[in-house]
């Protein structure tokens, strides 16, 4: 049976040694793998240690046993040694608070004492393996298990306090298994064959090695009365050596538990490392999303003044749209835009952006900020980085109480020379990223595109109407130049038939040269009133469509009569308005000249259609109607139709012989919302 | 384990221990406090000072677990005149009361340097008073073994040997508290042990050597004393010769070492802290040493007559 018992103590501790062995091969971060090996150690030697018992048990020949004695007597302390390093190694894994330090000075007194005695029962004649048994038991075995326990003890509690429950409770049973074989194998000792160590009793010796007397002295043997074998076999009926199997198949079992340790933290760190590659996933998705949201933004505005330019809308509306939206999407406290004036060196600032606020500058305001300034000078953008002197960012900021701490700034070019500033201020220490500097770039080269446009259109305009008046002007030119050739020739003519006194004759010749007189004279006067109706632009389109009809009416000697349905601004464009005013004008030209009317009536009016608003045109007349074979008015026409078409309407005739003319003109108006927004957008 | 007897050179070993380091912590205090200042000086001897102070404490509780009646311990004071017993334990609460008083000054928020340095004086005037009467305990005609100028001479060797061994430990372990702790006083701890540390080695060789001459006077003395004493030369030369033989080994073993790590420690420049285990190691074996020197002393005494 004890055979069996050491057996099975040797197995269990082989088993742990192989099990901590095992796992220290395997490798790990965790710093108690550094400690296993003493582990693994230890359980080896033990369980060799309890295998020689296991034999001295089962008897043999005394050279045999002194044999396994002697291997006893190595094996034993070296495995309380392992255990005293293990347990010395495990305890300090956690670092000790700095009071501890004084523990070594409070034992030195106590061991000292311990291995005094141990010493003075070494020395007296016993066999020397029962002393080497008690005290490896007394010296090592019973701090190395304490301490081992200690140290797994104080992992529970570390791992417990990170929250790490499953972790924690391996450790909890590995710690209270190493302390109760602290006290089974470390504190339970053998019986010695000596007397207790005193000093006033020398012969302690029971029974005498070398004589095999044995003396009349019975006592205690360890350093305490109660914890021999004879003890606890008296206390619990089972031998200690069973206990010691127990014990060290708790240790086995919870410490092999305990490694699983590992396996937790493994897989602690995969789920850690799973987990953040989720998380680095789900933050590069996000940042990708506000990124394409934040360009999808940003296109979005550049698309919306891009149409703003395009439709010809007010120019600082476009503007203060610029501003507003490059605040917003930078997330800004200001954006400002600054032209030169008519000083070169003269930069004033013309419309801003704050909170929700956007203005136009009304009287000038010149800007003062050195590094604004130092940017037109260049050809580079800049952006703040969050070292500039305080000074630098001076008055970057109008409208806003705070300073100016972080600003990106872009020069305005046009035709590769400077007009004027853009730029985007922060009173937050949050610098500007060089992708927000591209798009402030972007809004900048809309600024200049806007700028440009409102130029171009301008330039346009005066082209239209410079054009139109050329083309009335040498329409009167060339009529005039016709009728005063004819004139001349009819002269000529009247000459002639004055010295061949026809007198009949040159009364018609003079009847005819009054006519065209009167035809030329009421050209000219057209032309005359078409010049200044292209320069009504002050007035209204309307108004001055209804004083051409008056003017004609009093110069054709035709009845007019104009209805105006529609509001004084036809929402026109300039090109279209110009358009209009021609195609009015070659109507009642032909009218004048070929219809024979009484009446003309003009209406201009608004009318939806499924493309949207138009602006309807309708001529009138009661004459004779739309001859087949006249060609000229049928090129008139075609004339009209071409100026429609042009800007994006279309023109019909409805006529019949004897039945009057009706030109109907369809030119499309522009978007209304756009042109609201772009007027309301000015506050104060 | 006999508990009766073994807390009897408890008592006398922790109670020269606390003695013998005070001296040299005072020693050492009086010889550096102009430089440092008394305020800096008393921080770095503050905690050693408390330690030694509990070791005193401890040393009185000892003494009483070698009595039969522990609780009748007072009744030991009733004959201050005639016995050396009485006269010890008055002593030993004189010199326990003034270290008391002198830890009380050290732990006050602005402790007087004058009162501060008299109290300590003053502990250890009481401490050696304490040791002398211990010794004299022991001078009985009827104990050969015990009755020679060695025995006092022996007590104080061990005085001041555990005192010199235990110094550094105590200061050690203060510095690495005080680095832990981030205490500026720590520097002050660093000082003191480069400055004497040096000393004291060369101190604790000095005495390992009077040790070795006392117990060769001793076996000398004994050698030509009576039938009594012939026996306790006999039980120490042959029964005991092994002990013996490791007490003087652990001795020298001890100051050797702390000698080593002194020049070790001087040409490298280590850092104090590093010192620890050296230190700790040395005061171990001198102190085994010292604890075996008592036991032998307790061990080979004869009695003369009934």
């Amino acid at each position: 049976m004890t055979m069996m018992i050491y057996f099975l103590s040797g197995l269990a501790f082989e088993g742990l040694g192989l099990a901590a062995f095992l796992q220290q091969r395997q490798g790990s971060d965790l710093p108690l793998n550094k400690h296993l090996k003493w582990l693994a150690a230890f359980g080896f030697v033990c369980g060799v240690t309890n295998w020689i018992d296991m034999f001295l048990s089962s008897g043999g020949t005394q050279e045999y046993l002194n044999a396994l004695n002697i291997l006893r007597m190595i094996a034993q302390p070296v495995t309380g040694l392992l255990l005293l390093i293990f347990g010395w190694e495990i305890l300090r894994e956690i670092p000790f608070p700095a009071w501890t330090i004084f523990i070594p000075g409070v034992l030195i007194v106590p061991i000292a004492y311990v291995i005094t005695y141990a010493a003075t029962t070494f020395v007296t004649p016993s066999p020397i393996e029962i002393p080497i048994d008690i005290w490896t038991r007394y010296l090592l075995y019973l701090p190395g298990a304490i301490m081992a326990g200690t140290g797994f003890l104080r992992q529970w509690n570390m791992q417990r306090k990170l929250g790490l429950s499953d972790v924690a409770n391996l450790m909890l049973g590995a710690g209270v298994a190493f302390l109760f074989e602290a006290f089974i194998v470390g504190l339970v000792v053998p019986a010695a064959p000596y007397g207790s160590a005193s000093y006033y009793n020398y012969n302690r010796v029971v029974f005498n090695a070398f004589t095999g007397e044995q003396a009349g002295l019975t006592g205690f043997f360890g350093l305490t009365s109660w914890l021999d074998y004879q003890k606890i076999l008296e206390v619990t009926g089972l031998p200690v050596s069973f206990w010691r199997m127990l014990s060290a198949f708790t240790v086995t079992f919870f410490v092999v538990r305990g490694l699983g340790v590992f396996e937790a933290t493994r897989n602690r760190q995969v789920k850690a490392l799973q987990d953040e590659r989720a998380q680095a996933q789900k933050a590069a998705l996000d940042a990708q999303t506000a990124a394409r949201e934040a360009a999808e933004n940003w296109t979005e505005a550049l698309v919306s003044i891009n149409r703003r330019i395009t439709e010809l809308e007010d120019v600082d509306s476009i503007l203060l749209y610029v501003v507003e939206n490059a605040r917003k999407l930078l997330r800004a406290d200001f954006v400002g835009l600054a032209l030169l004036s008519n000083d070169p060196s003269c930069l004033e600032l013309k419309c801003f952006s704050i909170e929700d606020k956007v203005k136009m500058v009304q009287s000038p305001v010149v800007v003062e900020s050195p590094w604004i300034l130092e940017t037109m000078q260049t050809k580079h953008s800049y952006r703040s980085s969050g070292d500039e002197s305080p000074s630098m960012l001076d008055n970057n900021l109008y409208g806003l109480a705070q300073p100016a701490r972080e600003a990106g700034i872009v020069r305005l070019e046009m035709d590769n020379r400077p007009i004027g500033v853009f730029w985007a201020a922060r009173t937050d220490e949050i610098l500007f990223t060089e992708t927000d500097l591209i798009w402030l770039e972007c809004m900048a080269d809309q600024v200049v595109i806007a700028l440009q446009h409102a130029l171009m259109t301008s330039q346009l305009q005066s082209l239209s109407i410079t054009e139109e008046r050329s083309r009335i002007a040498r329409e009167m030119h060339d009529g005039l130049a016709q009728v005063l050739g004819y004139l001349n020739l009819q002269v000529q003519t009247l000459d002639a038939l004055l010295k061949q006194g026809k007198q009949k004759d040159l009364a018609m010749e003079l009847e005819q040269m009054r006519n065209a007189i009167k035809i030329a004279n009421a050209d000219v006067r057209e032309n005359i009133l078409s010049l200044r109706t292209t320069l009504a632009n002050e007035k209204g389109l309307v108004s001055a469509i209804g004083e051409y009809l008056q003017e004609f009416g009093v110069q054709a000697k035709i009845a007019t009569h104009f209805t105006n349905e529609a509001e004084n601004n036809l929402r026109l464009s300039s090109i279209a308005e110009v358009q209009l005013v021609c195609i009015l004008q070659e109507a009642l030209a032909n009218v004048r000249k070929h219809a024979y009317a009484n009446l003309v009536s003009v209406l201009v009016t608004k009318k939806k259609r499924q493309e949207g608003e138009y602006i309807y045109l309708q001529i009138v007349d009661d004459g004779i109607g739309l001859l087949k074979y006249d060609s000229k008015r049928h090129f008139g026409l075609t004339t009209m139709k071409e100026r429609a078409s042009s800007v994006g309407g279309n023109l019909d005739v409805v006529s019949g012989e004897g039945k009057g003319t009706k030109v109907e003109c369809w030119l499309p108006c522009l978007d209304p919302d756009r042109i609201k927004n772009s007027q309301t957008i000015i506050t104060n | 384990m006999n508990i009766r007897e073994w807390t009897l050179p408890a008592y006398t070993i922790l109670t020269q221990l606390s003695v013998g380091a005070l001296l040299v912590i005072w020693v050492i205090r009086a010889l550096n406090i102009n430089e440092f200042g008394s305020e800096k000086t008393n921080q770095a001897v503050k905690i050693p000072v408390l330690i030694l102070f509990s070791t005193a404490i401890f040393a009185v509780i000892f003494a009483h677990f070698h009595l039969s009646k522990p609780y009748l311990s007072f009744l030991a004071l009733r004959n201050i005149g005639s016995s050396w017993l009485s006269r010890e334990l008055l002593a030993n609460l004189i010199y326990v009361t003034f270290f008391g008083l002198l830890l009380t000054s050290l732990l006050s928020i602005k402790p007087r340097n004058n009162i501060v340095s008299i109290l300590g004086w003053l502990a250890i005037l009481c401490g050696f008073i304490t040791e002398f009467c211990m010794s004299r305990i022991y001078l009985l005609p009827s104990q050969p073994a015990w009755d020679s100028l060695l025995t006092p001479i022996s007590f104080l060797i061990t005085t001041f040997l555990l005192g010199v061994l235990t110094v550094p430990v105590l200061f050690t372990m203060d510095l690495i508290f005080k680095k832990a702790q981030g205490q500026e006083s720590a520097a002050i701890n660093s000082q003191l042990i480069d400055r004497s540390l040096g000393k004291l080695a060369l101190l604790a060789v000095t005495l390992c050597l009077l040790v070795v001459a006392s117990v060769y006077l001793q076996i000398a003395s004994l050698f030509s004393g009576n039938a009594a004493a012939q026996t306790s030369l006999d039980l120490l030369l042959n029964i005991y010769q092994p002990l013996l033989i490791l007490r003087l080994v652990f001795l020298f073993i001890g100051a050797g070492l702390l000698s080593f790590v002194a020049v070790r420690h001087h040409q490298r420049n280590l850092a104090a802290e590093s010192l620890l285990l050296q230190v700790f190691i040395t005061c171990l074996l001198v102190l085994v040493a010292e604890i075996l020197g008592r036991f032998l002393f307790y061990a080979i005494h004869v009695r003369v007559g009934i």
